[in-house]
């Protein structure tokens, strides 16, 4: 009947009712503590007594806790930014080859030499009646670092999520993505090639007409231009112009699978790209299964080593428990002093290493969005707190072992010895 | 555990032996008898087994042989548990070197023990610590240990044990390193706080004011004790 009960419930009410329930045991052992003992003026004394120690201690439980945080977080992040980025490209088709080159070539529009696909591609793919549009994507050429994609408005309306309008009027403008550092009225000469050292400057001046806003994409670090502009650019005619990747978006979902089995063939390579993502994912996802499970490892150790360091620091304080024997403190008081320090010293080392991964997290997010093709966007869920809630709670148990430890060793002969 | 007849001793040993770590014997005792209600001095040379005795009585010596009852119980036949609880409801101690807690304040050492007991409400508590500090001379009760004088330490040692109300107080060299009047001044404390309220006090000292003091003194030579008045 609870299990009934806990099914219906919502993953957010799952997850809100767990975290009640892990961050109440902690609270109400520790307020039980206190209501039997005050100990907190003891806890406090011990903390400034051996503050060096503690600092160390703090360290090492917050460091380690950052770090499985951090990477947690990142890794996550990555995941979903990279999918987030390919969700507007419904189908790509390309020349037969490197799925994953084409991939990143479209998608996080990472320079690459790709083979040309045949002149009359683009005009089968545009007249296909299940085809909504289908759209080229051309590079080759930047400024200063910028790259230069070639496309088509259709596309451009499709990556802002606007109604189809044409954004160029002429083969000179240029839109400017919303993370570039160009602005509205700026002109240049683009350069050749994917490199910004040697590279030749094309002839044709291109104006920038707008500053588009954020797609969400990796399309937002680039320069957009017609694609008939980089063809001229080039000196190819129109007619003969081919192009490495075509974007296609189908009338209906049914359609899309119809036109990825039609284009398979031995002149094009249609694929999904969230396809070739989940193979990627697969493959680096057992790699990311090894780092998680060495950082929760490494954080298991770094919590075993505290306790240890409890024990031995708790070890060379035998004449202060051989004074609280004499005193007549109860075994239960001398366990529940070093569980409480213990606990003290866990529960703030996990909230400040919880404080420095969010921190890290933020920081590593924004340097990957400016310096890799992914926008990474972190996302912490309700579930985050009650892994966090849920692992402190199994070092507060594990904190028993030195308590029960010490507490129950005697020390009848500390004090006259 | 309890015998029969109503306890007319604070303590009673009998055939008691206390062993040295070797196993041979430190100090054997045939029988005697503490009184209740009675300030009571062991005396006796440095390494005679003084401490050893206040030990064996507060239940903190497990290596001797014979019996010692407190009040009627058997400690012997008493766990560690029970000990403890005894120390903590009826036997007062006054450790040699004080054994404060550097790190906490001269009222959180006082009232330590006391808060154990937890016979009384804590502000109880807190109100008769603060009364006895305040009789003690301790003026600033927040002043961590470590910052008090070597006296004013002593002191606070008295009050951590007198605070607990227990009937019956042990204390090792309670006037060790405290100039004379000083010491006069504690044991008049002690006394009045004991013996003067219907509980023992019994000290180990070689202070010969505080023995001239006592209503009944033993002394330890030559591995026995000895009642001297």
């Amino acid at each position: 009947m609870i299990v009934d009960w806990w099914l219906q419930l919502s993953v957010l009410a799952q997850d809100s009712l767990l975290l009640a329930c892990l961050l109440l045991l902690p609270v109400l052992v520790l307020l039980s503590i206190q209501w039997r003992y005050p100990l907190h003026p003891v806890v406090i004394g011990l903390l400034r007594r051996h503050q060096q120690a503690v600092i160390a201690m703090l360290a090492l439980i917050s460091v380690a806790t950052a770090i499985t945080l951090v990477f947690a977080l990142q890794e996550r992040a990555l995941k979903t930014g990279s999918a987030r980025v390919s969700d507007k490209f419904d189908l790509i088709i390309a020349a037969p080859g490197s799925q994953v080159d084409v991939l990143l070539a479209a998608v996080y529009l990472q320079p690459s030499a790709l083979p040309m696909l045949k002149a009359d591609t683009l005009s089968r793919l545009s007249s296909h009646p299940d085809v909504r549009f289908a759209a080229p994507v051309a590079s080759g050429d930047q400024i200063n670092g910028t790259p230069l994609i070639g496309t088509t408005s259709r596309l451009v309306s499709h990556l802002l999520n606007v109604p189809e309008q044409q954004w160029f009027e002429s083969m000179d403008q240029v839109l400017a993505g919303s993370n570039t550092p160009f602005d509205t009225g700026d002109t240049f000469k683009p350069q050749h090639g994917f490199s910004t050292g040697d590279s030749v400057e094309h002839h044709s001046k291109l104006d920038v007409i707008r500053r588009l806003p954020s797609t969400g994409t990796r399309w937002d670090h680039a320069l957009i231009v017609p694609v008939e502009a980089l063809w001229k650019m080039h000196g190819i005619s129109t007619h003969d112009a081919r192009v490495p990747i075509v974007v296609v978006a189908a009338k209906t979902t049914g359609a899309l699978y119809g036109l990825r089995q039609e284009f398979n063939n031995n002149d094009t390579m249609a694929f999904f790209p969230a396809e070739v993502l989940s193979r990627l994912y697969s493959v680096l996802g057992s790699i990311a299964d090894v780092v998680t499970a060495l950082t929760l490892a490494t954080q298991l150790l770094v919590v075993l080593s505290v306790l240890l360091s409890v024990f031995i620091l708790m070890r060379s304080m035998a004449t202060r428990f051989a004074t609280l024997h004499a005193l007549g403190a109860p075994p239960l008081f001398r366990f529940c002093l070093i569980w409480a320090f213990t606990a003290v010293l866990i529960v703030t080392g996990i909230v400040l290493g919880v404080l420095l991964g969010g921190a890290g997290a933020v920081a590593l997010a924004q340097w990957f969005s400016t310096q890799t093709p992914i926008p990474v966007k972190l996302q912490v869920g309700l579930s985050d707190f009650v892994a966090i809630v849920l692992f402190l709670d199994i070092t507060l148990i594990m904190a028993c072992l030195p308590a029960w430890s010490v507490s129950r060793q005697r020390h009848d002969h500390g004090l006259h010895s | 555990m309890t015998d029969t007849q109503a306890p007319q001793a604070a303590f009673r040993l009998q055939q008691l032996s206390l062993l040295r770590d070797s196993g041979s014997v430190l100090l054997h005792v045939d029988e005697a008898e503490f009184p209740a209600n009675q300030f009571v001095c062991i005396t006796g040379p440095s390494g005679a087994g003084k401490s050893s005795l206040l030990f064996a009585l507060a239940g903190l010596n497990q290596k001797l042989t014979g019996s010692i009852q407190f009040q009627g119980h058997h400690l012997d036949a008493l766990s560690t548990a029970q000990l403890a609880d005894l120390r903590r409801s009826s036997l007062g101690i006054v450790l040699q070197h004080f054994q404060l807690f550097d790190e906490l304040s001269a009222f959180d050492n006082a009232a330590m023990q006391a808060m154990w007991g937890a016979r009384i409400s804590r502000h109880a508590i807190r109100q008769h610590v603060d009364e006895l500090l305040l009789r003690l001379r301790i003026d600033d009760t927040q002043k961590l240990c470590a910052k008090l004088s070597g006296g004013e330490r002593q002191r606070v040692a008295v009050a951590r044990a007198l605070a607990s109300r227990a009937d019956t107080l042990l204390a090792d060299e309670p006037t060790a390193s405290l100039d004379t009047q000083t010491a006069k001044q504690l044991t008049a404390l002690l006394v009045d706080n004991t013996v003067g309220v219907g509980g023992t006090l019994i000290a180990c000292t070689h202070d010969q004011d505080m023995i001239e003091q006592a209503d009944a003194v033993w002394t330890l030579s030559d591995g026995s004790l000895h009642k001297l008045r």
